[in-house]
């Protein structure tokens, strides 16, 4: 059906490059310029001779590799609960699933400070309770050990499971039935027909892993550890700030993001050929359960118990704590900081800007992705300027948040006509709506390619306009997956630090950035109230995502 | 009177450059007679589908015109592509497009609901027509269900009421039929044709199933590679293909070849095949015919007769109309018997509703009538 035409690919097309590759010009342009972005071009490579003529910057980014070594280990484990999900009849799933997509949405920061009371060297309940372990957060471990068991396993973990829930028993089966034992079926069967999900989460978790930020800062700060991402917010926080260096700093780590996200779309897209995935699939039957299903119940619960409750019961306790990590004065409990937080004008204001900023991003997300998801499925398969939409929508997903920061930083600040938006929330929901994008239109394109052609057909041969077919058959039909949508930008917003830290000020900071501010500052039991609610929040929206998909059909 | 006109519809490649695109429908012109129903017959690719989106509008198509009693729909020289909301057809889809967020009624009193103010049904005219639309297709009682609620069966059948409900000018019909099951199938060809008969609705329907064309069609159109290639009344489709493929692709027709030993005007020819002599009739398609000439004959498998050897009087020797083989392989369908028989190392399927099958390797006689085997062309 000719309704959405080469035309609207391309006015779509020069409408996402218009968000999308600024950023990424003004990060490669500003490293060899010698003036500020809108005040001129003049070439230099003296930027560029800084990167290299200084250790800490190119150490930042072979740190920030050396970190990405959670990710094989992560995927070891998550492989293995994953499996565990769909081959065994585990106890207690529904509980389980909905801990996974709580580990998935809840910010990274709260956790951290539970793991702070614990393990800080001078106060840690454990690391003070068993000093012959020596543990210590502020160290290379502490960030390794805070990612692993606070987003790396859980985002793998749901990576994983679609994939390998849809491979086809019948090819194992039949693998039985021609004589294999059940090792060499795995071996010669389950293994090659995974792999290519396997790789493409390998991936996914990598590119996603060299773009942490609050983490690295807070933790890395005192124990002189620098990554890429807090290296450039060091050189921003300069004064003056040296633009050319992190831009040049910036142009390499972007070469090497897009570098990895090439392979992955590779991947990504041999793991679209494989047969494993297809509607026909004979999902396995459950065995019984039995010792191995517990063993496996007993993990994922020692998982969650150690990596999730323990950290989120300690933030809560330091939120109520007179002096944090201090349990052991004579009146340790307090509410003087839930007080002191709710009481503050910039907590108030920090709400305001939040729910401005998150209905901003997700109601505008919400929309414009719900059309373009629905016009990417739509589109003539062969139509080349759509094509070129499917990338560009696909570039943010490479570029780390504080770079995205960084470059709109440089636009709302120079640019015209868009220069006296600086200070307000509006250069925010931009970042944060460019951030979510990927997802969000693969989520909204998966959502309208479930909705067969011939249902709007049908509208049409009935006699309702494009308009009314759009109105009466495909919305309806979209609905439940644009609210998940409209939530996952919202806790988009509660979650993010990397993309707004460098674009919010003191007037416009949202809980996160509240949260991070106090915690940077040294006012731990402040941080903890935020990031408190900011967790409540993330679990509110994460039954409320799972109630919408059953309802969508989809077992997540 | 639908009347479709030197009809063209290319796919274009999108803009790249090492492919020229791929044309699915070409030039294909037809006209459906008011009240009749219209079939476009072929295998899958060979652009009857196409065909028909470009009538209802789905489609754009590349060059010709589409009229519909006197009002042009589609004119490529003048630019004209009246938008399918506008065309006033009734369509069912393949997979029935029931939609699943609403419920009975409300799929089948949407095209009284919707469209412009003008075209909108007053509320309580929408009940009654919704309640007679359900009862035509015997699903009174069900307004009120999910539509996703319903059976394979019934879905089609909603589908059909939703494309009438609103009168329309003519109705789609795109291979409406190939979801449901065998015995189903068969209930419902006959509903279809009732439905259509007694509405005397113009239809065109899309098939690749030649027992569903024959059965309820008043013309068969046979496509192939975008054109058609035989236009006629099931019977003459059945009994004169006008040349190999539409002899292979209605019924399952054998094919042999053959060489001309004598003509007589007008009338049968005498063919020499492997394994004897045949009498067979030019088919319409077929220039004239000469003595030496290498022809392809067609025989349908039910009108070859099997004789056992013993049986029958063996034939004086080089009479037309026998074949001497053996039989290779069998099989016992219910209400018929089928056989393949070696002659002369081409295989030759016969349908019989003799229950007898014949023993394999046994050798026997088959009879074939001179009106029963056509010569055709070999294209």
């Amino acid at each position: 059906m000719g309704v959405i035409s080469s035309r609207w690919g391309r006015i779509a097309g020069i409408l996402i490059a218009a968000v999308v590759l600024p950023p990424v010009l003004v990060v490669v342009l500003s490293g060899f310029n010698a003036q500020m972005l809108g005040a001129g071009f003049t070439f230099t490579v003296d930027a560029w001779q800084a990167v290299f003529s200084n250790t800490r910057s190119l150490s930042a980014i072979i740190t920030s590799f050396l970190l990405t070594v959670r990710v094989p280990i992560g995927l070891a484990i998550a492989f293995a609960f994953a499996w565990a999900l769909i081959r065994l009849d585990i106890p207690c799933k529904r509980t389980i699933e909905y801990g996974l997509w709580f580990a998935f949405f809840v910010p990274t920061l709260p956790l951290m400070l539970g793991w702070i009371l614990l393990l800080d060297g001078n106060y840690g309940i454990i690391a003070t309770a068993a000093p012959f372990l020596d543990l210590e957060i502020y160290s290379f471990t502490g960030i390794l050990w805070v990612h692993l068991t606070a987003s790396t396993i859980p985002v793998i973990v749901i990576f994983l499971r679609p994939a390998l829930q849809h491979l086809d028993v019948g090819l194992e089966e039949a693998a039985l039935l021609h004589g294999a034992t059940r090792w060499q079926v795995w071996r010669t069967v389950t293994l090659p027909l995974v792999a290519p999900a396997v790789a493409t989460a390998f991936l996914a978790g990598m590119i996603k892993g060299l773009e942490v930020f609050e983490i690295e800062q807070i933790l890395g700060l005192p124990a002189g550890i620098q990554v890429f991402s807090t290296r450039i917010f060091a050189l921003l926080a300069w004064d003056p700030p040296i633009y050319g260096e992190a831009m040049a700093l910036s142009t390499i780590f972007l070469a090497l993001m897009i570098l990895a996200a090439v392979v992955y779309v590779r991947f990504a897209a041999r793991r679209g050929e494989t047969p494993t995935i297809g509607l026909k699939g004979r999902v396995a039957q459950l065995p019984p359960r039995d010792a191995l299903a517990w063993l496996f119940f007993a993990a994922i619960a020692f998982y969650f118990l150690i990596g999730l409750l323990l950290p989120l019961a300690m933030v809560v306790m330091g939120s109520f704590s007179r002096l944090f990590g201090f349990f052991d004065l004579a009146n340790p409990l307090t509410l003087s900081h839930w007080a002191d937080v709710l009481r503050a004008e910039a907590f108030s204001r920090a709400i305001r800007t939040s729910v401005f900023v998150g209905l901003g991003v997700a109601g505008i997300g919400t929309v414009v992705y719900g059309l373009l998801g629905w016009a990417m499925c739509r589109a003539p398969s062969r139509s080349r300027s759509w094509w070129l939409v499917g990338v560009l929508v696909w570039i943010p997903w490479a570029v780390p948040g504080i770079l995205l920061g960084v470059a709109y930083l440089m636009i709302f600040l120079n640019a015209p006509f868009v220069r006296h938006y600086h200070g307000t929330i509006v250069p925010m929901i931009v970042v944060l709506l460019v951030m979510t994008m990927p997802l969000a239109v693969a989520m909204l394109q998966s959502a309208a390619g479930q909705i067969p052609r011939e249902f709007e057909e049908a509208g049409l041969m009935a006699g309702a306009s494009r308009l009314a077919t759009l109105r009466t058959v495909t919305l309806p039909l979209m609905a439940p997956m644009m609210v998940s949508v409209f939530l996952f930008a919202l806790m988009q917003t509660l979650r993010d630090i990397s993309a707004t830290v460098l674009l919010a000020t003191p007037s416009t900071r949202t809980l996160p950035l509240l949260m991070f501010s106090y915690a940077s500052g040294g006012r731990l039991e402040a941080a903890s109230v935020v990031g408190v609610i900011i967790a409540v929040t993330a679990l509110i929206i994460t039954v409320a995502v799972l109630k919408m998909a059953r309802r969508l059909g989809f077992e997540t | 009177m639908l009347r479709v006109e030197r009809l063209r519809k290319r796919y274009d490649s999108g803009g790249r450059r090492d492919d020229a695109g791929h044309l699915a429908v070409d030039g294909v012109s037809f006209q459906v007679p008011d009240g009749k129903m219209y079939t476009l017959l072929g295998p899958s690719g060979c652009g009857k589908t196409t065909t028909l989106r470009c009538v209802a509008g789905l489609e754009t198509p590349s060059d010709g015109t589409i009229s519909l009693g006197g009002s042009v729909l589609y004119d490529a020289a003048d630019d004209i592509n009246v938008a399918p909301n506008r065309r006033q057809l009734g369509m069912v889809f393949q997979s029935y497009a029931i939609w699943p967020h609403m419920t009975v009624a409300q799929n089948v009193s949407y095209p009284l609901r919707i469209g412009g103010r003008a075209q909108r049904v007053p509320k309580a005219q929408v009940r009654e027509r919704v309640e007679a639309a359900l009862a035509a297709v015997h699903l009174e009682g069900y307004e009120d269900r999910r539509a996703t609620a319903l059976s394979g069966g019934q879905q089609q059948r909603l589908a059909l009421a939703r494309a009438l409900i609103a009168r329309p000018r003519m109705l789609l019909l795109d291979e409406p039929l190939s979801n449901l099951d065998a015995k189903l199938r068969e209930s419902m060809r006959l509903e279809l044709k009732r439905l259509q008969r007694e509405s005397g609705i113009t239809s065109l329907y899309v098939t690749h199933d030649q027992v569903e064309a024959l059965a309820m069609s008043n013309v068969v159109a046979v496509m192939k590679d975008g054109q058609i290639v035989q236009e006629g009344s099931p019977v003459e489709i059945y009994k004169s293909p006008v040349n190999a493929f539409v002899a292979d692709f209605i019924g399952s027709a054998n094919l042999l070849d053959g060489t001309v030993r004598s003509t007589q005007a007008g009338d049968c020819c005498v063919v020499e095949v492997g394994g004897g002599l045949l009498y067979a009739q030019p088919s319409p398609a077929s220039p004239e015919l000469r003595s030496g000439q290498e022809v392809l004959i067609a025989m349908r498998p039910e009108c070859i007769t099997i004789e056992g050897r013993d049986d029958a009087q063996p034939p004086a020797a080089d009479t037309p109309g026998w074949l001497e083989g053996i039989v290779r392989n069998r099989a016992f369908l219910g209400e018929s018997v089928e056989h393949e028989v070696e002659i002369a190392g081409s295989v030759v399927r016969t349908r019989g509703m003799d229950i007898q099958p014949r023993g394999i390797g046994e050798h026997v006689w088959l009879r074939v009538r001179g009106e029963d085997s056509r010569i055709v062309p070999t294209g």
